[in-house]
């Protein structure tokens, strides 16, 4: 088998699963609990979101787990965009990147019922967030500002320190930045000091579903996302999943060992691939921009999901532009804003990959890519 | 060989006790820093230290030297060949590690002890100015107030060493060059800063916690232990002093009304900080009082409270406000354990409204009905004592470890 759609989901480690595995069994007491088994839980769930802030460099008490990376959007755009307002009620307006995930996106007319109003900031044909216009579009009623680390469905990477530069005349403004698919070779850009909300996925970095990260700066005003017994700081209550979320530290500092020889290694695997494809005639997406771990390329007029079937008989597993959407009538958002033509997009595969993907990996794939080409040919 | 030399500030001024209080100094680095490197060689000079050392690197050496108490300022000294191409090559490496602005400025002083060096200061200075200057056309050359000033010294034996860099220390006095004192440590906010205080001013403490289990938790204890060891990270390794003191709040309780029962519980527990004074061979009760903070802490109240000793009390945090304690807190990274949810003073025995103006004569008619000298007594006879390090801090880190 031939995994290349590590940016739907990553196989967990062996030793993240080992690790939820004793976690469940040996510290298996609430956290809450004031005896002395739940201090040992509560322990091990500080340290582990110990080491995420220490990866992050942020403080312990600015790391808040979720249940999903969608989750920690949902709290962003909701609890977190209200509070701010209820501070400001002339501030109103929230800006987002036309390539946001659906997280982000499919709350935008929410947004709008409660009465924000909501703008989109372009991208260029790169998938790049056009900062000429985002300068533009600021101005003091500007309450957060929505932006991806690395997009989705392209893996175009986002000017972040140009963005930060952009919007240090507006110390009101808070920004969020989607780093879901950050972690696997840009997880540097997720330490920029002037980010104010962050969100992680366990399951994009080798550790388990079930667990979001959102990181939430000390000075950004929050209504809780969810009630009952006040765990996370009161602002989102539930029984902590400490098995996962233990899992989750682990995976995440194993990503960052591995971050320096997975960038050399999966940009010479990129270049293979990328090569290989526009010799057979492919269309490639992003250029430049893209992060080393995703591929996003196209053969019109053959429909992605065509190609996807194509390659998945000779064992190997890509994707349309992204899992969440691929089921969707609107699978390309992010082509689309790039005024990329359905006919071609509609055409997009994507090819993602991970620490854990092989030059073999590349060269079973660079061997099958003739024989799906040739549909071309055959129209 | 690296080096760093170290300035001791108020030091300078201590005239025949100098000799003391640089032992004491020489000792809290040899101890903080032998650990990193068995090659650790710390020797005194008149106005300044020599810190030698060969495996631990700079960046580990500023770590620890920057929080500890006695030291002005300090300064990485890099061992170079007696060789003018040397020094130049040595003076760009150093340049290159720093963060140079437009608009800098920089200066070069050289220094010769050995007067048979074939170069006179002011061409050393000629000389390494110019390959600086020509490598960092943005900097200018300034006399006065450089941004960068970068000193060669030319030794008499056969090394040259330069020094770019210099670190601001914690000032203060040396650990344990100020005597000795017991710290009454909560797990609230105050306490361990008013310890690191009498820290800073050269003290050497021993923490002393009241616990009443099982109407306080262990969580409560650890807490106390915790403080303690982060507080060991500007001395040495720390007595921790557990005095159980349950048995005394239920007399109290049972004896006496509740709205005096703040006064006496704080009397007793004087009492038997000074009967450990003795015990310990210490000199001052050190507490986080701060004026007007809670009940116990008016005027009035310290006075009624303080009737039962002679002993010093000292309060560095008498004329301080909670925000600047919190401040400190953070800054000397107390804040997150104090900040941890367990109750020390168990709420069993709160009392509802305090007297914040409480009479000595009432108070006094009223503890007759305790019988003091024993509870005292019985209290001294249930201390515990356990000697704790930072490493107490990282115990969870390994106990976890494998998972993480």
């Amino acid at each position: 088998m031939i995994y290349l759609d590590n940016s739907a989901t990553t196989k967990p480690y062996p030793e993240v699963i080992e690790t939820a595995g004793t976690v469940a069994e040996r510290y298996f007491a609430n956290p809450s609990s004031a005896h002395q088994l739940g201090e040992e839980a509560s322990a091990l769930l500080k340290q582990a979101r110990q080491q995420i802030a220490q990866i992050l460099k942020v403080r312990a008490d600015e790391v808040y787990f979720t249940a999903s990376g969608t989750e920690a959007n949902n709290w962003v755009l909701q609890g977190i965009v209200d509070a701010l307002h209820s501070k400001n009620t002339d501030r109103k307006r929230v800006l987002l990147s036309a390539i946001e995930h659906p997280a982000s996106l499919q709350q935008i007319e929410l947004l709008q019922r409660k009465g924000y109003d909501v703008d989109l900031v372009p991208v260029d044909q790169w998938g790049r967030l056009d900062t000429d216009k985002l300068r533009d579009m600021l101005d003091e009623h500007v309450l957060l500002l929505s932006t991806m680390a690395v997009n989705n469905e392209v893996g175009t990477v986002q000017p972040l320190a140009a963005i930060a530069e952009i919007i240090a005349d507006y110390p009101q403004l808070i920004w969020h930045v989607d780093g879901v698919q950050a972690v696997t070779t840009e997880l540097e850009l997720l330490r920029n000091k002037r980010i104010d909300l962050l969100t992680l996925s366990a399951h994009k970095f080798h550790g388990l579903r079930g667990v979001g990260v959102l990181v939430k700066k000390e000075r950004v005003a929050s209504y809780p996302l969810l009630y009952g017994g006040g765990q996370e700081a009161g602002q989102r209550s539930s029984t902590e999943n400490l098995p996962a979320i233990v899992a989750s530290a682990k995976a995440l500092r194993l990503a960052d060992d591995a971050q320096a020889e997975a960038r050399r290694r999966l940009h010479d695997f990129r270049v293979q691939l990328v090569t290989a494809l526009e010799e057979a005639g492919w269309q490639i997406f992003g250029g430049a921009y893209t992060s080393t771990h995703i591929v996003c390329a196209a053969l019109p007029p053959i429909p992605g999901e065509v190609l996807l079937h194509a390659f998945e008989r000779m064992g190997i597993f890509v994707s349309t532009t992204s899992a969440c959407s691929s089921r969707s009538h609107n699978p390309h958002a992010t082509l689309n804003a790039m005024r990329v033509s359905s006919n071609i997009s509609n055409s997009a595969i994507r090819l993602s990959l991970s620490h854990t993907t092989t030059q073999a990996d590349i060269t079973a794939f660079i061997q099958a890519l003739p024989k799906v080409t040739q549909m071309k040919g055959k129209g | 060989m690296k080096q760093i030399v170290v300035h001791y500030g108020e030091l300078s001024t201590k005239g025949r006790n100098r000799k003391m209080f640089q032992a004491a100094l020489a000792q809290q680095i040899r101890a903080k820093a032998s650990p990193l490197d068995v090659s650790l060689k710390v020797s005194p000079q008149h106005d300044f230290m020599y810190v030698r050392f060969e495996q631990a690197s700079y960046e580990e050496m500023i770590e620890i030297l920057k929080d500890v108490p006695g030291i002005a300022r300090f300064a990485p000294s890099y061992e170079v060949d007696k060789d003018l191409e040397a020094i130049k090559a040595k003076a760009l490496e150093l340049f290159a590690d720093i963060h140079i602005e437009a608009g800098d400025s920089f200066k070069v002083v050289a220094k010769r002890s050995d007067k048979n060096f074939p170069y006179e200061t002011y061409d050393i200075q000629r000389e390494v100015g110019s390959v600086i200057g020509y490598a960092y056309p943005e900097m200018t050359v300034e006399m006065k107030r450089p941004t960068h000033k970068l000193t060669v010294s030319i030794h008499q034996k056969d090394k040259a060493y330069l020094s770019l860099s210099s670190y601001t220390g914690m000032q203060g006095l040396p650990y344990g060059s100020s005597g000795r004192g017991l710290l009454m440590l909560s797990g609230g906010f105050d306490s361990p800063i008013a310890g690191y205080l009498m820290m800073k001013r050269g003290m050497e403490l021993e923490a002393v916690h009241f616990s009443s289990p099982p109407y306080t938790s262990p969580q409560a204890l650890e807490k106390a232990k915790k403080l303690t060891a982060r507080l060991s990270h500007y001395g040495l390794a720390m007595q921790f002093i557990n005095v159980p003191f349950a048995k005394i709040q239920e007399e109290i309780k049972a004896n006496i009304p509740d709205n005096e029962s703040m006064t006496v519980m704080r009397r007793m527990m004087l009492r038997i900080m000074d009967q450990l004074l003795s015990e310990r061979k210490a000199q001052a009760i050190v507490n986080g009082e701060s004026l007007g903070q809670v009940a116990s802490q008016t005027l009035t109240s310290m006075r009624v409270i303080n009737d039962v000793t002679s002993s010093p009390v000292l309060r560095p945090l008498i004329a301080t406000d909670k925000n600047e304690i919190i401040e400190l807190a953070e800054e000397i990274g107390t804040y997150d354990i104090s900040n941890e949810p367990y109750e020390d003073c168990c709420t069993v025995f709160a009392p509802t409204s305090p007297h914040t103006k409480p009479k000595l004569q009432q108070i006094e008619a009223m503890e007759a009905k305790l019988d003091i000298e024993q509870l005292v007594q019985e209290a001294l006879a249930g201390i515990t004592l356990e000697t704790i390090d930072e490493s107490y801090l990282r115990k969870d880190q390994a106990r976890f470890e494998s998972l993480l």
